[in-house]
């Protein structure tokens, strides 16, 4: 019995010893790893620190620092805030025809969408663009394609007529010749989205949905929940949503 | 019995501070400079894993940037993340590199880029969180979702550039705002 007491007793103390050799190993061969990797990276593990909540990151106001060129908000970009009045325009479809906002004479609001060929996030939403406007078209809301990426290469007038036909877009495809519309708007991605009603007020600025990859796991779907509000004359509730995307090209 | 204790005591206190005496070591007033011949593992995270990386208690400054193979300025700007740890080796500064490519392209897209490019003094982790509306707020509350874009930051300040750098002067006069 006393025997096996100790064997014991033997047993915990090598244990604890393999385990004090293991974490001195562990630190011991920090140096050969990476500085992103050292227990001195950002964000402590949770439980080390409660860690602040994003809001309480410590740090100037935007754009503050003293850098050569200041972090713009959405605010400073300039573009519309909710409620107010878009712009119109003229400008021309991949079908060659001249389009404007007043022209479409049915439409009891509008789906501008900034978009273009390239984009990945752009194409991930073309067919799901393609079925909003073959909803919502014969509701008054039909989309309005712009590509305000600067008429070059790719996003060539002849490249939007070659991608117009390819997904057989049944809305009008139009292009920001001299790039003078998306700054108005604020538009800064692909695909950007600015719902207009009637009297052209902006009602919503985002995304299409809450999901770019998997249409199938759309849990949200943003522009539609707006055109479903609109169209009952309610008012929408999400108006302003963020996503990820490309940059509109500044030429 | 006793005796048995106390030389399991030693032993253990021995343990110990050899133990701390490599913990010195590791923290050495340079960092170790993180130069790999070659990337063979990209991590997915969601946004939690990432959240933690976007904050610091430690000395040292960190660029967080947000990319994508697909999107031409940001791989413009890579190579001054590299230039910049390249040339400011030793100073306590770490880049990481989110991208939002598909977690599906890693094996056969990422990889070869990185090493074909030769990203090896950043990080690269790849963001797999879809529902960018809820996490991009908590990157910073003025960005558009565009990028590419930018947050360095060290213990006490941050700042987020939603813009591509120009060029590796650039990058060094945004890190040296942060740090002055």
């Amino acid at each position: 019995m006393k025997i096996k007491h100790i064997s014991f007793q033997l047993l915990l103390i090598a244990g604890l010893g393999l385990f004090v050799a293991t974490s001195c190993k562990s630190s011991g061969t920090s140096n050969d790893k990476t500085a992103m990797e050292q227990s001195d990276r950002p964000g402590p593990p949770p439980g080390n620190r409660p860690g602040p909540p994003p809001g309480d990151r410590p740090g100037p106001p935007r754009g503050g620092g003293g850098g050569p060129e200041q972090t713009k908000t959405l605010e400073e970009i300039g573009g519309y805030q909710i409620g107010a009045t878009a712009t119109d325009f003229n400008l021309k479809d991949v079908s060659g025809k001249m389009v404007s906002l007043a022209g479409m004479t049915d439409a009891k609001g509008y789906v501008v969408t900034f978009t273009c060929n390239e984009c990945p996030f752009a194409k991930m939403y073309e067919d799901r663009l393609i079925e909003l406007h073959n909803k919502w078209a014969p509701k008054g809301y039909p989309v309005v394609a712009i590509n305000s990426n600067g008429g070059a290469g790719q996003e060539s007038m002849e490249a939007m007529q070659a991608r117009a036909k390819e997904k057989d877009f049944p809305f009008v495809y139009l292009m920001d010749e001299g790039q003078e519309i998306f700054p108005q708007y604020g538009a800064v991605r692909t695909p950007h989205v600015f719902v207009l009603d009637q009297d052209l007020a902006v009602r919503y600025i985002g995304a299409i949905d809450d999901n770019a990859r998997d249409a199938s796991s759309v849990k949200t779907s943003y522009v539609e929940d707006v055109l479903k509000a609109l169209s009952k004359g309610e008012a929408p509730g999400v108006t302003y949503t963020k996503a990820i995307g490309c940059p509109i090209k500044h030429s | 019995m006793h005796k048995l204790l106390s030389v399991a005591a030693i032993l253990v206190s021995f343990l110990y501070l050899a133990c701390g005496q490599s913990i010195s070591q590791a923290s050495a007033p340079t960092l170790p400079e993180p130069v790999r011949d070659t990337v063979t593992e990209v991590s997915v995270y969601d946004f939690a894993e990432l959240e933690k990386r976007l904050y610091t208690s430690s000395d040292s400054t960190y660029i967080v940037n947000f990319w994508a193979m697909w999107c031409a300025p940001c791989v413009k700007e890579l190579p001054y993340f590299e230039r910049f740890l390249a040339k400011h080796a030793g100073e306590k500064t770490a880049a990481l590199l989110v991208s939002m490519d598909f977690p599906k392209d890693i094996d056969s897209k990422l990889l070869p880029f990185l090493n074909t490019r030769k990203i090896f003094r950043s990080d690269v982790v790849l963001l797999d969180a879809p529902d960018a509306n809820s996490w991009i707020p908590r990157v910073d509350p003025a960005w558009s979702g565009a990028i590419p874009a930018t947050l360095i930051f060290n213990r006490d300040t941050s700042v987020f550039f939603a813009r591509p750098f120009a060029d590796l002067e650039d990058l060094e006069a945004a890190v040296a705002s942060i740090n002055q």
